[in-house]
């Protein structure tokens, strides 16, 4: 069974049993805020770290200053690798900002200052602006780091390619699930006959393509 | 256009053509132009193509300006006003 008969199997596995979607957050029909009591926050970003690894600049003290307050850069200067460190909370902070946005349903907005991450630990931080408060993991291999806000009730998955991607885009379309963006330029995915929708995240670097639903 | 918007919009052409993914949008660059959508910048970049506005046009962004820098005409209006 592919990935695209998972997706399409669980969704309507999940729909049936429960009446909800697998990211129990159903959409409000008049605002398409997820409706009060159902909240999961969805938001993830990757890094390619083939890239990531070479970009030192990012680690001069104006660019650090203008994403981190001080104790987020203190936590980056006191890792072995910087490097690792700065893009652990660069996509800490982008899958938070995801997860807020989609929650707002605003424009986008480009302040990473604003989220602000405390209770460091490698694999997890915690990320907090306003009233919005997620726990977001990070995950490392050789090739990229990945973070997601942290929700059992989400999955999520990594493509190795831009053209694997599209490939399950068209698989699943032929299950009449077709991808769909806001006004605000916020991912979800539609079902051109039930009319329902699933929300997703998706972020891109470098060929990857990590979707989180 | 006037000239001094002319002279900006040149130099901020110059400032993101390094971390612009889609060349099409660049080509046709114009004040809708939004970084994200139709110049597929990497929101990594952002904060790249910020530092290199302040140190082109010798100003400094503070974050409350920065977070309505996502397209080149709020980029404009923003340089003019620190300009003077």
């Amino acid at each position: 069974m592919n990935l695209a008969d998972i997706l399409s199997l669980k969704m309507n596995i999940e729909h049936e049993k429960t009446g909800l979607f697998p990211c129990y957050a159903l959409p409000s029909r008049s605002t398409g805020r997820p409706e009060m009591g159902s909240i999961v926050f969805l938001g993830n970003d990757i890094i390619d770290w083939k890239t990531g690894r070479t970009q030192t600049h990012k680690l001069r003290e104006r660019s650090l200053e203008k994403l981190f307050n001080l104790k987020e850069i203190k936590y980056i200067k006191s890792q072995q690798d910087t490097m690792l460190a700065y893009w652990q909370l660069w996509s800490v902070k982008e899958s938070a900002y995801k997860a807020w946005q989609r929650l707002n349903q605003t424009q986008p907005v480009f302040n990473p200052k604003r989220f602000v991450c405390s209770d460091f630990q490698r694999d997890s931080v915690y990320v907090r602006y306003e009233n919005f408060q997620s726990k977001v993991k990070t995950l490392y291999t050789k090739d990229y780091v990945y973070s997601q806000c942290d929700s059992e009730k989400c999955n999520y998955h990594i493509f190795n390619s831009e053209a694997s991607y599209r490939a399950w885009l068209i698989e699943i379309s032929k299950q009449d699930w077709v991808l769909k963006k806001t006004e605000y330029n916020i991912p979800n995915l539609f079902h051109k006959k039930t009319q329902n929708t699933v929300f997703v995240s998706i972020s891109k670097d470098a060929g990857f393509v990590a979707v989180a639903w | 256009m006037s000239k001094n918007n002319e002279e900006i919009m040149s130099k901020l052409k110059d400032i993101v053509e390094p971390y612009v993914n889609n060349t099409e949008g660049l080509e046709n660059l114009n004040s809708e132009t939004d970084f994200i959508n139709d110049l597929q910048i990497n929101s990594a970049n952002l904060v790249d193509v910020i530092l290199d506005v302040e140190e082109e046009f010798g100003i400094r962004i503070e974050n409350d300006e920065m977070e309505k820098m996502l397209s080149v005409g709020a980029s404009l209006e923003i340089i003019k006003a620190k300009m003077g």
